[in-house]
């Protein structure tokens, strides 16, 4: 009797362990993406189902202007470029020195522009430059940017295009 | 063997630290006396044709405000707030307009203004018209390598207080390794400058209390560094996660005393995150929206009386799934005497008292608001002052 209660128990933990494993969805960081998805529809009326493949990639315009030159600099590399990258601007920006990046990035991808920062009302886990990669509704993949991590950004983009 | 003993040694101080910490987030019980309340005493419009931004306003002898005109950047507008009366303009020099974002302004007399701003490793100094006096860096102050300590003015509820009698600037400079460092406890805070010589003449306040205690838990940035008033020789030091106020001897460093400041309301602050947090930026914002925490403790001059605000818990999200704003928060403010006695508790509702919107006047507070104004009006204000509290 013990020994079949041990296993039950046993199985019982498995079981429970299993499922966290699979619904842990941490792995890929997409834990904020129901607030990402929220913040789509009421900010820019953007249904994220009905669209086929986007990576967004969210540019603090008045974060750390050290930060944002590192990814404005790997948005606008020559050889580097993804159709599938939509660029999200938040915030307004105050410095003439990166202001004709600023522009260049728009001639080069679509934008959506966030002046009023109404992300900070969402949960979608901003707060550094952010990547966030859907498909057909489900987020594939989402990162907070750090700056040690720009080459590991740029090669999963390229990867995905 | 060896090991194992002193693993044991640090487990057992890890536990003690945790249960010190535990005990430190709970408010101490303290004899309060309901005497005195907080109301409102007049509104204070003044017209004008712009549109006004700032973090938090700047009053310079109750009667000069400086604000921030945000279409034109680098504009600043200055104010007459008793007789409701735009002074006039002036343009704050190229030199930091085109490197930094403002914060906010110490006032030592009308042509000699410190502006403090995001660069966080920098004191400026202006002249009446804008124009730039001087800049110090930490690096100035021998500090080197840049960053490795850091001014927390980009945060614009800190600000420094200057002794023109003796030259010497009074600030807090922070390890730059923050928050996590294993003996962060240990490094001073608190920094006394001459501002002639640039050559410090003390450093003192290490953290204390929930901040020494915490070890490599963390809290979210803004609310990590300590709050800094200076009233003659005494510097007192409070914290936005910690119910006691500690007050140093600023000549010496000396730690004279710890008092108790904390609202009958709020009896307990949670326990930090795990450091490991920190790379998740909404985790450490999730606990900034909920969390209950104190403002700046205020000193009243003309009425020998302190008063340190209280912000209550409130829930992450709003019925429409957004982030809660806080447009609606609670906010105690406790009255307390010289001695740092609790003499009052006046409560806000409504978000009335909004974070970090409050001036401290000699006589009470100026709450900025947009609550019940037109836009028509620059500076929407709501003096309050203390009265004694009717049984």
């Amino acid at each position: 009797m013990n020994l079949c209660l041990r296993l039950i128990k046993s199985s019982l933990f498995l079981l429970i362990a299993t499922i966290l494993i699979c619904c842990d969805n941490s792995k890929s960081n997409c834990k904020y993406y129901d607030g990402f998805k929220l913040y789509l529809s009421q900010v820019y009326d953007l249904d994220i189902s009905a669209k086929d493949e986007r990576i967004f990639y969210v540019l603090p315009l008045e974060g750390c202007d050290e930060c944002l030159k590192i990814n404005l600099n790997l948005l606008l590399e020559r050889n580097f470029y993804s159709s599938k990258v939509t660029i999200i601007l938040t915030g307004r920006n105050f410095n003439d020195i990166i202001k004709g990046q600023i522009e260049e990035i728009k001639r080069k991808y679509p934008i959506l522009e966030d002046g009023k920062n109404l992300i900070h009302q969402f949960e979608t886990g901003f707060g550094k430059p952010l990547l966030v990669h859907v498909k057909n509704g489900d987020c594939l993949f989402a990162t907070s940017i750090a700056d040690s991590e720009i080459e590991s950004v740029k090669e999963y983009i390229l990867d995905n295009s | 063997m060896l090991i194992i003993v002193f693993g044991f040694i640090i487990s057992c101080n890890k536990e003690k630290n945790i249960t010190e910490l535990a005990g430190l987030l709970t408010a101490p019980n303290v004899d309060f006396r309901d005497s005195l309340d907080i109301i409102l005493n007049r509104e204070i419009r003044i017209k004008s044709d712009s549109n006004f931004t700032y973090l938090r306003p700047t009053i310079f002898r109750d009667t000069i405000l400086l604000a921030y005109v945000k279409e034109k950047e680098n504009i600043i507008s200055i104010f007459n707030l008793k007789t409701k009366s735009h002074v006039r303009d002036f343009e704050i020099s190229p030199l930091i307009h085109n490197r930094d974002k403002y914060s906010t302004f110490y006032i030592h007399n009308l042509d000699s203004i410190f502006l403090l701003t995001s660069n966080n490793t920098s004191i400026n100094l202006l002249n009446g018209n804008g124009g730039l006096i001087k800049s110090w860096s930490s690096f100035d102050l021998g500090i080197a390598p840049l960053n490795t300590y850091i001014f927390p003015y980009f945060l614009p509820q800190h600000t420094i207080y200057f002794n023109s009698k003796t030259n010497l600037v009074y600030a807090s400079l922070i390890p730059g390794y923050f928050p996590t460092s294993s003996n962060f406890e240990d490094v001073p805070q608190q920094v006394v400058f001459n501002l002639a010589s640039n050559i410090i003449k003390l450093k003192y306040g290490p953290p204390e209390g929930v901040m020494k205690m915490k070890g490599d838990l963390v809290f979210p940035g803004d609310l990590s560094f300590p709050y800094s008033l200076t009233i003659n020789e005494r510097t007192y030091i409070s914290y936005p996660l910690d119910h006691f106020v500690y007050i140093y001897n600023n000549e010496t460093g000396i730690l004279v005393e710890k008092k108790a400041a904390c609202s009958s309301e709020i009896k307990n602050f949670p326990f930090p995150l795990p450091s490991e947090m920190i790379k998740d930026s909404q985790a450490m914002w999730n606990f900034r929206v909920q969390t209950p925490f104190y403002e700046t403790l205020n000193y009243h001059s003309k009425v020998k009386l302190f008063t340190r605000a209280v912000h209550h818990p409130q829930e992450l999200k709003e019925m429409s799934g957004k982030l809660n704003t806080g447009k609606s928060r609670r906010t105690s403010v406790i009255i307390l005497d010289s001695t740092l006695q609790v003499i009052g508790e006046t409560v806000f509702n409504d978000g009335i008292y909004q974070i970090n919107g409050a001036v401290p006047l000699s006589d009470g507070l100026l709450l900025y608001s947009n609550k019940g104004f037109n836009n028509n009006y620059a500076i929407p204000s709501l003096k309050y002052e203390f009265v004694p509290k009717i049984d």
